[in-house]
């Protein structure tokens, strides 16, 4: 269970790093001890992530789009409704040159309100599908993908531009997943996150994946209406 | 976590509302297409006040299909096409579940969404064969209405610039006072009646020389039917356009006070000029030309054509 400074600090900074015995536990078990991990029908609760060659993916993943390169800021399944609420990432192998990046959102989207709750976006492609309208800022949380959300619209158009152009000019936390066993939690309905480019050499790195619906312990119990 | 949302849910169709406000907000209170959005607009605002107590209140319930799609199953009828009640069962509903919505704003709605039916299932336009203040405030107060049922507001859904005009307009629409204006004009129209045609002749000239177009905005007197004038201020910021010859700058103007040199009727206040039937915007067009637009120094651009080159100090 993650301790109450754990949790003021992910609310504060937008997430927060531990550790874990990478032999006694695995990721599903650490997520489970920490949480309720989300469950979703098409998506395994545990997912592998390993630095891809842009050639070798589909498009509709960010390493499919950006390989190797920099993965731009982001909130995770931005396109969905109710995208989950954490992210839970762990070293399984290391490699100290890549960078996991944070930057709390309140940061980016607060000077925007209200304009921002009536700007309407679409997914890229149908969900289930189907095409639905979103916001980039709903009533707890906030969503980001600069590929995944298209703006309908002048005013999201412009709203979009100018978030884009915030989030160049911020500084984001860089984060070293540095250790087997490392984790970060992320709060994805109030912080984005990205990657920093991964050298040819580092390839090896291998990070597992799986997302929470509530922290134990997290007296912030909003919900996505 | 969840990928989708019901088609059918509250959040859905106030989305689809704010979109639709976004498209009227491109034209003027008089083009006929922002009264043919505002229909389009009002339909998914009621559908979300209804849905906000249950998306199975917006379904069609000859067929109990319909019923167990909106509450998220899939019907396993082949062929399944899901069907949303009509528009005026809905609004029915909405009467039923919203305790502030009253039968006149359920017959507004019945009678906006017939002009939305003769705008697009005949060859009229029908959103241009009627004033927009004859319907303008009463669509703000219905949106009201029912934004507070769902817990938003006039600026969720249209922004502050528009919202604040909204307000004015129900404000208007409730000065039970202001009514008093018909007796004034009644009375005007008594007097204006009881006046020899030669008088009448000589006022009505004077009425036409006065009143020229510059003075203020020109319309017709509902005392005497000569021509008066209404005086207004800014709805919404100036749009300007370039044009060959210079820079256009429409300013869409709200009445707020009328004189008639004829019969010499006078008002002010918006809420007057509503119940007087001269609530209608009208728009200020103003022609600049660029110098003048821009305040180019062009004395100064001349002079500085005439310097010599490397001229340094």
């Amino acid at each position: 269970m993650l301790s109450h400074d754990d949790i003021k600090q992910m609310r504060r900074d937008g997430y927060v790093t531990f550790e874990t015995d990478i032999i006694e536990k695995t990721t599903l078990e650490v997520a489970n001890s920490i949480g309720i991990p989300a469950t979703w029908t098409n998506l395994s609760k545990v997912q592998s992530l390993r630095p891809r060659l842009r050639t070798t993916v589909e498009k509709s993943s960010y390493s499919g789009l950006y390989g190797l390169d920099a993965f731009p800021m982001h909130t995770d399944m931005a396109h969905w409704w109710h995208p989950p609420r954490y992210i839970l990432l762990r070293c399984i192998h290391a490699e100290n040159n890549v960078s996991t990046h944070v930057l709390k959102a309140d940061v980016i989207f607060s000077t925007e309100y209200p304009a921002i709750r009536r700007a309407a976006f679409r997914p890229r492609r149908p969900v289930e599908g189907k095409f639905f309208i979103i916001h980039l800022q709903e009533k707890n949380f906030v969503r980001w993908d600069d590929v995944f959300l298209e703006p309908l619209g002048g005013t999201s158009l412009r709203i979009k531009n100018k978030i884009r152009d915030r989030i160049s000019e911020a500084t984001p936390q860089k984060i070293f997943l540095d250790k087997p066993g490392k984790c970060i939690l992320i709060d994805n309905w109030n912080a984005l996150h990205g990657r920093s480019s991964v050298n040819d050499l580092q390839s090896n790195r291998h990070v597992e994946r799986t997302y929470l619906e509530k922290i134990t312990g997290d007296t912030d119990e909003t919900e996505h209406s | 976590m969840k990928p989708n949302i019901h088609e059918w849910s509250r959040d859905s169709y106030f989305s689809k509302a704010q979109l639709y406000a976004e498209e009227m907000e491109k034209f003027e209170d008089a083009d006929w297409q922002f009264g043919l959005w505002s229909s389009l607009l009002l339909e998914n605002l009621v559908r979300a006040s209804v849905a906000h107590i249950s998306p199975a209140l917006v379904a069609d319930n000859h067929e109990w299909a319909n019923i167990l799609y909106a509450l998220g199953a899939q019907p396993k009828k082949s062929k399944f096409v899901p069907k949303t009640a009509a528009i005026t069962d809905v609004v029915t509903r909405a009467e039923e579940v919203c305790a502030e919505f009253t039968r006149e704003h359920a017959n507004f709605c019945i009678n906006h969404f017939a002009r939305r039916n003769g705008e697009v299932h005949s060859g009229s336009l029908a959103f241009s064969n009627i004033s927009v203040s004859s319907w303008l405030p009463n669509f703000y107060a219905v949106c009201n209405v029912l934004l507070k049922f769902i817990n938003e507001s006039l600026d969720s859904l249209f922004g502050e610039e528009i919202s604040l005009r909204a307000l004015d307009d129900i404000e208007a629409l409730q000065d039970e006072t202001a009514k008093s204006i018909k007796g004034t004009i009644h009375a005007h129209q008594v007097i204006w009646e009881s006046k020899a045609e030669n008088d009448k002749e000589d006022a009505r000239a004077q009425a036409a020389a006065a009143n020229l177009r510059h003075y203020g905005h020109r319309t017709t007197c509902p005392a005497c039917r000569s021509t008066a004038l209404i005086h207004g201020k800014a709805a919404m910021p100036a749009k300007q356009s370039i044009v060959e010859d210079g820079i256009i700058e429409r300013q869409v103007m709200k009445p707020e006070s009328f004189s008639c040199v004829s019969c010499g009727l006078k008002f002010s206040g918006y809420s007057k000029m509503l119940a007087a039937g001269l609530g209608d915007s009208f728009t200020s067009t103003s022609h600049y030309d660029a110098v003048e637009y821009f305040q180019v120094d062009i004395d100064r651009h001349i002079r500085n054509l005439m310097d010599d080159d490397n001229n340094e100090y």
